[in-house]
């Protein structure tokens, strides 16, 4: 009887220890997959904040409306608070719709794009969303038009049942200013 | 005999004991030289994306290009940039008129022997960087580890499309070509059949400066 005790109590050990073992491997695949995702997804944030940086800073710009001069400020888009932009533009360069996001704030609120991270035959997707605000010239967020907006542009991944490894978005976060 | 026959059941489960530990033991020996191959892989992975970043912001330094492009067209061969050529000016102010030296850059992509990762054979490569100071010859200047399985340079437009000739393109129209996109994969040092990470990925979009 003792002896059965006792190679139960050493079974259960093991197992117990092989357990740990599994799990703790887990752990470790899906941390090193997520950062694997976090790396690319940092890659396209970086991409779309370029395609947006190319971007005119206004519609009045676009419309050559603007004189160059302070007074342009009362010329830019603002709507009010808490969007200051029009919001659910489906955006023609990224393939979510026909509409020309030819300034900035045309991206605020966008339809969610998916963008490819295409390396040899691999191809991970990435959910990007943005938001655009005006802020200060000390960056605080402002109620009202500036010579500076900030856009927000969160990543992370897309497979299509729903599961994602990020669980945060990755956030990238660039001030544009301007150009008198 | 009979000591074996009466002790039977505990051998039994001792051998099962000592076998399952002898195997979980393996395996957590396995997982660490997984993490550590995992973390050179990154390191390796992460100096050469910090050196080849550092020299694609100073891509057209002190370059008018609407005169000329600051760059070659890059030379692709399945799915891989094989050769790209960039250069920038440095200027010497403290003489009069200030003095101009062009800085060449190439990075060449050469061979080195092949992997087999997950049942597939991957080519595997190393990045040799030269560098030519005006008029001199090309001098090597640094080199990536030979794990480089995908290294792709890309000039985009403004919606992040690639320009198939940027140099035409940009003799066309200056802002035709508004980015530079570098993308690479590097395999692990060792083959570790049950790794989680067979290769890293790296990718970054860079405006061309103005």
């Amino acid at each position: 009887m003792p002896q059965t005790l006792l190679a139960f109590l050493g079974m259960m050990i093991v197992s117990m220890y092989s357990l740990n073992t599994q799990r703790y491997e887990m752990l470790v695949q899906n941390r090193d997959i997520k950062r694997e995702m976090e790396e690319m997804a940092g890659s396209i944030a970086l991409e779309t904040m370029e395609i947006i940086r190319t971007r005119e800073f206004d519609q009045a710009v676009v419309d050559s409306s603007v004189t160059g001069t302070l007074a342009d400020i009362a010329l830019f888009e603002f709507l009010g608070t808490p969007n200051q932009f029009a919001t659910g533009n489906q955006c023609a360069v990224f393939g979510t719709g026909s509409f020309d996001c030819d300034d900035v704030d045309d991206f605020h609120e966008m339809a969610t794009a998916t963008r490819p991270f295409v390396l040899g035959n691999d191809t991970v997707w990435f959910a990007v969303d943005v938001s655009v605000k005006y802020v200060t010239d000390a960056l605080a967020p402002a109620a009202f038009a500036t010579t500076n907006k900030e856009v927000q542009i969160e990543v992370k991944d897309w497979w299509a049942d729903g599961s994602a490894f990020i669980a945060n978005p990755i956030t990238l976060t660039r001030v544009l200013t301007y150009e008198f | 005999m009979t000591l074996i026959l009466d002790n039977l059941s505990a051998l039994v489960v001792g051998a099962t004991v000592f076998l399952m530990m002898l195997s979980t033991q393996l395996r957590v020996t396995e997982m660490s030289v997984e993490q550590s191959t995992s973390y050179m892989m990154k390191n390796q992975a992460s100096s050469l994306a910090t050196w080849v970043e550092e020299d694609i912001l100073r891509l057209g330094e002190n370059i008018d290009k609407t005169v000329e492009a600051p760059y070659e067209n890059p030379v692709q061969a399945n799915g891989r940039t094989t050769e790209f050529t960039f250069f920038r000016d440095s200027i010497n102010t403290n003489v009069a008129p200030p003095d101009t030296l062009r800085i060449q850059t190439r990075y060449d992509l050469e061979e080195i022997g092949e992997r087999v990762l997950e049942g597939d054979t991957l080519s595997v490569y190393r990045i040799n960087r030269n560098v030519k100071m005006g008029g001199g010859a090309w001098q090597p200047a640094g080199q990536s580890p030979p794990l480089v399985s995908v290294f792709r340079v890309d000039m985009l437009d403004m919606d992040a499309q690639v320009v198939a000739d940027p140099v035409a393109a940009l003799a066309a129209d200056p802002l035709s070509v508004r980015n530079t996109r570098v993308r690479f994969a590097m395999v692990a040092p060792y083959d570790l059949e049950r790794s989680t990470l067979q290769q890293v990925y790296y990718g970054s979009t860079l405006i061309i400066p103005n």
